[in-house]
């Protein structure tokens, strides 16, 4: 199993970047848990991460198919457009020299511009303070889910990062396994083709920065996200803000 | 029967009856009942689970009053002081319940949900009967203390503890999505802020199969 966010992925910063917090409307509603995949299933494909450095991707690769399956569309993103993908940060095929992972913000902003694997752009996307349980559980369930970048440590509670079901906070953590995103859509993260519940204690000790996005590809005929959520008015704040 | 008679007898149910609604929700959390748990302890609380269900719906005192009702003729005055009931009731309840509990050969467990891993499944997450129950709960249907009420669900042996969380937080899903799209149902709001208020109480965390 392979990880995919540089070593000093912690250190890229961009000011301007849209803090969730900001914008969003204190009435929406959220459940206190909540499990976006509860009708879509678990996807366990592990979209490459388990040979190249590409979680960066894997984790906006594995929240596309989740719109997909939740609006019944046929195709989806797969492998090979997630390591074609990869090119675009400097990966070359066979070359194993520049398997080096991507940066999370330059995914983030590479999505927005001019989209991932081939598709549209999501609308804008925010940091979400993780530490703030209420506002990563709106986001969550509001927006998709949050992306999660973790200086993952080498052992958790239950054992090994790479063979437990559950990452908790051990007392002894063996040290850095190196960078990692996952993809949140609940109490459980997706990574390596397998759910992983992941405590809020974990997330508190181990992440470093959180990201969650508009996108317009999984709404309803009336234009609501899945959540109710009004993604029009939405939009709308977050252009007024992003550039 | 005799007038004196059927009046004590009376007087004597409707004391179980207000001892039960009283002291019931939380007698419900003292029992643990498992798979390995004996035979008579499981019937004793289900026995005890539907006699509180009873009486904090009113269902008991409806049934009293139908078939032991109130005798309106003035009675003659009693010769001599007799014992308290209500209070004589309230003891044997709560002695009763003591003695199950002091019996139970299962670990005694801080409270039924906390820091509880659940598992959701397809399977568990849609049981109407339960549904039904954990709503009555969450929109207080049922007198007291919604989250010993929820608790009282699985003292009582009908669901498990993973039947009944995954029911909450797919209530609170549902009157969230509803409160969003700007179409929610008269009670939606105090669901979502009990089921909420309760998961993050009991630090429930949810898996999927």
């Amino acid at each position: 199993m392979r990880l995919g966010l540089r070593d000093d992925d912690h250190l890229r910063k961009d000011s301007r970047t849209l803090k969730l917090g900001a914008f969003m409307a204190p009435g929406l509603a959220a459940p206190a848990s909540c499990n976006l995949a509860a009708t879509t299933g678990a996807d366990p494909d592990a979209l490459g991460n388990l040979e190249l450095g590409i979680c960066g991707l894997a984790g906006p690769a594995h929240q596309i198919r989740w719109e997909d399956r939740l609006c019944g569309r046929p195709e989806t993103v797969r492998t090979a457009q997630v390591i074609r993908e990869y090119e675009n940060f400097g990966y070359v095929p066979g070359d194993d020299t520049t398997d080096n992972g991507t940066y999370a913000l330059d995914v983030m902003k590479r999505w927005r511009k001019v989209g991932l694997f081939g598709r549209a752009p999501i609308e804008a996307f925010g940091q979400v303070d993780f530490y703030d349980r209420r506002q990563m559980e709106a986001a969550t369930f509001l927006l998709g889910g949050v992306f999660l970048c973790l200086a993952l440590p080498k052992l958790v509670k239950h054992g090994s990062i790479f063979d437990t079901r559950i990452w908790d906070v051990a007392e002894n953590d063996g040290g850095r396994a190196g960078n990692h995103l996952v993809w949140k859509f609940g109490d459980e993260v997706n990574t390596w083709g397998f759910d992983v519940l992941i405590t809020p204690e974990f997330i508190e000790r181990y992440a470093y920065d959180a990201y969650a996005v508009v996108s317009a590809d999984a709404v309803k005929p009336d234009g609501r996200a899945f959540s109710g959520l009004d993604l029009a008015g939405l939009d709308e704040a977050l252009r007024s803000v992003t550039a | 029967m005799n007038t004196v008679n059927k009046a004590r007898l009376r007087s004597t149910i409707a004391a179980i009856i207000a001892a039960l609604v009283a002291f019931g929700p939380d007698i419900a959390e003292l029992i643990t009942v498992t798979d390995s748990s004996p035979k008579w302890l499981k019937l004793v609380t289900q026995l005890l689970g539907v006699a509180i269900a009873l009486a904090t719906n009113g269902k008991a005192v409806a049934m009293l009053n139908k078939f032991l009702p109130a005798d309106t003729t003035p009675e003659a005055p009693p010769q001599s002081k007799g014992p308290d009931m209500k209070s004589i009731a309230s003891i044997l309840v709560i002695f009763a319940a003591l003695s199950i509990t002091s019996c139970k050969t299962t670990p005694n467990t801080p409270d039924t949900f906390y820091q509880r891993v659940v598992t959701c499944t397809q399977e568990n997450s849609h049981n109407t009967q339960a549904g039904a129950a954990v709503l009555n709960c969450l929109t207080g249907a049922v007198a007291g203390d919604y989250g010993a009420c929820l608790s009282g669900l699985v003292a009582a042996g009908y669901w498990t503890v993973d039947e009944i969380a995954c029911l909450v937080r797919g209530y609170a899903t549902n009157a969230a999505t509803r409160i969003n799209a700007g179409t929610p149902q008269d009670t939606d709001s105090v669901v979502l802020e009990r089921a909420n208020d309760w998961i993050r109480a009991n630090q429930l965390r949810f898996r999927s199969q």
